[in-house]
């Protein structure tokens, strides 16, 4: 058995970054981050500092943030989930009472944890990977009652798990060697009338927008890219996976690679 | 024509057992390794997960077992290097790669591209033929 679960992590982030250790990246102004529990306390002793930096310091490499742990302590990411959710945040409704949420990919849970304070019923995230751990060392600060799972979306039944009011997908299509299973399978997760709020890296160019770019070795030294889509190539995946397409929204400039990429959220509905 | 690029690759003394043959959306069944050859025809075009596919197909091949394959491909050179999704209601939907795409697609999945059949490969045909060698390199895995 493993004794680091993180170990792979870091050897694929540090061939990606150049570095496992990831400082977040640009300036964070720590009053401003979202507070993922009211009860986040204004001071920390410094011994609870210096046990929660050794935690995030063993969870590297944080990809997702930043995370405001308490006090001015953050563990940032490579990624700022918090712009990324500047677009996101007026597709979702203020309030999700009622309403049963499924996360795929949830990485170290900032998803998932922004809709929680939108209390919706229920909460499920679904991170495969050793990430997960990262979103438990979170949920243990946060409480939020996000229920993380340990699984991918091909085991996500909806015998089992029920069917979702509002899905959200950011950031796994590219990954998929057969992309449009997943959205099959995101289609027979969510409830008739709900919603699928997927995101996704795509091609930039214009010309390319109905085809998809196979990706046979890595993206700027990921190997774990597959497929990149054009957007109208998704749009037609999500039609014919039996989703209304709704729009658009969020487009923003990929990671520089072998290719001009951009990334960008597509609102579908499953009709009812 | 078309049977004939593929056929003539077949040695005249096949055991037929060890032979599958796949066209269309027909699917694929069987023991691992069972076969020596898989001949395939068209079988990107109407299948919505190409990748499961060839992954089946290195799975049914013994290992330095020949796959020969015809695929509708993308003839636009600069298409090379993508694929079409291809929606479709009565028959599902599918796939059609450019050349390029559809040499990786292959050797993503286990196995290694010996030589395009006739003259295929450097025309604009939308039909491609190739044969292709079981390696021992397993498919790839959508993976961290």
């Amino acid at each position: 058995m493993n004794s680091d679960p993180m170990a792979p992590l870091r050897e694929t982030v540090e061939r990606r970054f150049g570095s496992a250790k990831l400082a977040a990246a640009g300036e964070i102004d720590v009053a401003a981050l979202t507070r993922f529990s009211p009860e986040l306390p204004q001071r920390l002793p410094a011994e609870e500092k210096t046990r929660l930096l050794q935690r995030a310091d063993e969870l590297e490499p944080w990809l997702q943030g930043p995370f405001l742990l308490g006090d001015e302590l953050v563990v940032g990411g490579a990624w700022r989930n918090d712009l990324r959710w500047l677009n996101l945040d007026p597709e979702v409704p203020a309030s999700l009472g009622g309403v049963r949420v499924l996360d795929v990919g949830s990485n170290a849970g900032y998803d998932p944890f922004m809709f929680s304070l939108r209390e919706p019923d229920y909460v499920l995230a679904c991170e495969p990977f050793a990430f997960i751990e990262q979103a438990r060392f979170l949920e243990s600060i946060y409480r939020t009652g996000v229920d993380l799972q340990e699984i991918g979306w091909q085991q996500l039944d909806p015998e089992r798990h029920g069917r979702f009011e509002l899905v959200h997908c950011h950031g796994v299509l590219y990954h998929e060697l057969d992309p449009f299973e997943l959205l099959v399978r995101l289609h027979e997760m969510t409830a008739p009338g709900g919603t699928l709020l997927l995101g996704s890296i795509m091609l930039a160019d214009p010309s390319l927008a109905e085809l998809a770019r196979f990706v046979p070795h890595a993206y700027n030294g990921d190997r774990t890219w597959w497929w990149v889509p054009g957007p109208l190539a998704v749009s037609s995946m999500l039609d014919a996976a039996g989703f209304e397409l709704r729009g658009r929204f969020g487009q923003a400039g990929g990671p520089p690679g072998e290719f001009e990429t951009i990334n960008g959220y597509f609102r579908a509905v499953r009709p009812s | 024509m078309t049977e004939d690029l593929l056929l003539r690759e077949l040695p005249a003394d096949l055991d037929r057992a060890r032979l599958l043959e796949v066209a269309g959306d027909s699917g694929v069944e069987g023991r691992a390794q069972e076969f020596d050859f898989a001949l395939c025809r068209d079988p990107l075009r109407s299948c919505p997960y190409p990748m499961a596919l060839l992954a089946d197909l290195w799975r049914l091949l013994a290992p330095g077992g020949v796959l020969l394959l015809e695929a509708e491909v993308d003839p636009a050179r600069e298409h090379s290097p993508y694929a079409r999704f291809v929606p479709a209601a009565t028959t599902g939907a599918g796939w059609v790669p450019g050349r390029l795409a559809l040499r990786w697609m292959i050797e993503a999945s286990g196995f290694d591209v010996e030589r395009w059949l006739g003259d295929a490969d450097i025309g604009a045909d939308s039909r491609a033929h190739l044969r292709a060698l079981r390696s021992e390199r397993a498919p790839a895995r959508s993976a961290p």
